[in-house]
């Protein structure tokens, strides 16, 4: 009898869009895609586009409804399955909150051998959400890859890179990866994919059917709780120079002047 | 007994094998909330060991020294119990590791087993009676400062970048209590076998930017040859080292290594001079820790000037020319 296919599954966090568009027009929709799990997930699509990659691509994204337009889009690209993880009571989880919600999301899927989160949120969180989520899973292998190039039955190759070295790594599974390569311009989709995608349904995961204890997420489950918030950077001296060249340069090198210390340095 | 036995802050060094600046900062700051708290710092530290380090650890802050020599490189999840193991014994209020990408995965890994709070990346931290610890951390991409507080759990943990804190040196006449332990050789977890490996071509020079005082920023405003040029000639000059936004490193003007923000290096200069910076928050989350930060940007709404004590309203070439 032939094998199930396995699920890799990959953790796509919805972020602000003005967050990831400063200084550029943003899309129009709310959330996007943190740059991280879009470069994943086009890594993922292509291993599978190109033959031999059997296994079934599922996305999961946790947060509000709105956040659906994004798993639209991961459907759009190529990706098998879209789960949306939203529940009013999922508001307000913390990173111990979150990876309970999504260790059960992973244990209702079942049959997985491999989950990818992006190393990093461009909104701050600080990737400690694959790491939480490794160890209560227990999955044995937590990895750090920049580049997925083989998915194999009981291992995955993968690239990693730093900045000595490039290593070509194998891991078996099932592990977590942690993965650190990112992209920040959003594909073209052609109107074809985008009528594909429609036609895929995307699943609402919450804590009914996920048979979640309401005590261990949102705000009641959250370890953590942000008391104050304040607007940052109350500086000293504020000064706003404009027109005046001279002046500016001025001030430039008396503060240089200031700075000018002991030590030595080459560098250049 | 148990309950008014002194309470700890610990504070785990990563797998180094040498005592270095970041652990002594943070060591440091331990030791400051400790010694308003009424706390005893415990330091866990597997690297070597010789009468220098052992004084180091003692001179910035540590009651307790609990070491011992990892044979080789110990793995992530043997740490990680080692860790655990430290903990159940210690029973400490407050773990705080070295925001590294070895520390925070430690860190991830013990929040979720103890279902411990756990803030990363944080900038300050505090403690009072009525309200235990709390931290300060930057939120919603840097653009605010969340002052974030443990509930539900007993044990507090905390990751802290390099740099964030200062060291000063103690000038101490108490003993510091060793404890030592021994680290076992286990590879049971760590399977990953390389394949294969290519070093880069250059080994680059190690730019070791917070021995400067002085930062100059490149971001794309000041992108040109000529510009670049100048603001290196001026770098020299007053002995500056400098740095670029993210497409600057991109468009291969300056070095990887020089990158500062969120996917590249926190520095903390006496003055930082941006050229041409805009001021997104990916960058701006890289120098918050800069004492005095001039910004010279030819469009007045930039929002660096948000964050710099001196705003400078104009082209940088005619800045760059003058100096
Ligand atoms: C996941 C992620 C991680 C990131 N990590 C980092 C990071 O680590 N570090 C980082 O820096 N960025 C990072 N970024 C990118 C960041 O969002 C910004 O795109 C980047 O910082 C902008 O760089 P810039 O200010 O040089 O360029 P621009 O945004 O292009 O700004 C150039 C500025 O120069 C001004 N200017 C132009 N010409 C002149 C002139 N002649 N005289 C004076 N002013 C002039 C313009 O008014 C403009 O404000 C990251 C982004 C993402 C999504």
């Amino acid at each position: 009898m032939e094998k199930k296919i396995e699920r890799i599954v990959l953790c796509i966090k919805p972020v602000k869009t003005d967050l990831l568009f400063q200084n550029s027009n943003a899309d129009g929709e709310a959330f996007s895609m943190n740059p991280y799990e879009l470069k994943a997930l086009e890594n993922l699509i292509k291993l599978k586009r190109n033959g031999e990659e059997r296994f079934c691509l599922t996305c999961i994204c946790m947060g509000d409804k709105k956040a659906k337009s994004i798993l639209r889009r991961a459907l759009s690209m190529g990706a098998d399955e879209g789960i949306l993880i939203s529940d009013s009571i999922f508001a307000g989880s913390d990173t111990v909150a979150t990876t309970y919600i999504l260790q059960k999301a992973v244990e209702k899927l079942g049959n997985v051998k491999m989950i990818v989160c992006g190393v990093k949120t461009i909104d701050g969180e600080t990737g400690q959400v694959p790491l939480g989520l490794c160890e209560r899973l227990g999955f044995p292998f937590l990895v750090n890859g920049n580049e997925i190039l083989k998915v194999k039955d009981t291992s995955v190759i993968y690239k990693y890179r730093n900045e000595k070295e490039t290593k070509i790594m194998e891991s078996k599974l099932p592990a977590v990866m942690k993965y650190r390569d990112f992209k920040m311009d959003l594909p073209i989709i052609s109107l074809a994919a985008i009528k594909k995608g429609k036609k895929k349904e995307i699943l609402l995961f919450d804590s009914k059917n996920m048979e979640i204890d309401p005590k261990r997420c949102g705000i009641k489950g959250s370890k953590t709780k942000v008391i104050e918030i304040k607007n940052k950077y109350n500086k000293k001296e504020k000064r706003k120079l404009e027109g005046n060249i001279q002046e500016m340069v001025e001030i430039i090198i008396n503060l240089l002047g200031e700075g000018e210390e002991k030590k030595e340095g080459d560098f250049g | 007994m148990d309950d008014n036995r002194i309470k700890e802050i610990l504070v785990v060094c990563d797998r180094s094998t040498e005592i270095n600046r970041h652990m002594m900062e943070i060591i440091y700051k331990a030791k400051t909330i400790a010694m308003e708290s009424g706390h005893l710092v415990s330091v866990l530290y597997t690297g070597n060991k010789n009468k220098d380090i052992v004084k180091g650890f003692s001179q910035c802050g540590a009651d307790i020294l609990i070491s011992g020599t990892s044979p080789n490189k110990i793995g992530m999840w043997q740490f990680s119990d080692l860790v655990t193991r430290w903990i159940k014994k210690r029973k400490p209020q407050l773990v705080l590791f070295q925001s590294t990408e070895f520390g925070k995965d430690i860190a991830a890994i013990i929040s979720a087993r103890f279902e411990a709070g756990l803030t990363a990346d944080c900038m300050d931290i505090f403690y009072d009676i009525t309200n235990g610890f709390r931290f300060m951390r930057a939120a919603i991409c840097d653009s605010v400062i969340a002052q974030i507080h443990c509930i539900n759990c007993t044990m507090n943990i905390g990751t802290v970048k390099e740099g964030v804190f200062e060291i000063c040196k103690l000038d101490r006449t108490w003993k510091m209590e060793m404890i030592p332990f021994s680290v076992e050789e286990d590879n049971t977890y760590e399977r990953e076998t390389c394949l294969h490996m290519s070093k880069e071509e250059q080994i680059k020079k190690e730019i070791n930017m917070k021995e400067y005082s002085t930062v100059f920023c490149i971001g794309r405003g000041a992108s040109s040859p000529e510009c670049v040029e100048g603001i290196f000639a001026l770098a020299k000059k007053y002995n500056a080292c400098v740095v670029g936004t993210r497409p600057v490193i991109e468009e291969g003007i300056i070095e990887k290594e020089r990158q500062v923000g969120q996917s590249g290096k926190s520095i903390s200069p006496k003055l930082y001079i941006g050229f041409g910076v805009f001021g997104a928050s990916q960058h701006l989350v890289g120098i918050r820790n800069a004492k005095k930060i001039i910004a010279i940007n030819h469009d007045p709404k930039a929002p660096i000037f948000d964050y710099a004590d001196y705003s400078m309203v104009a082209d940088v070439k005619d800045i760059l020319d003058k100096l």
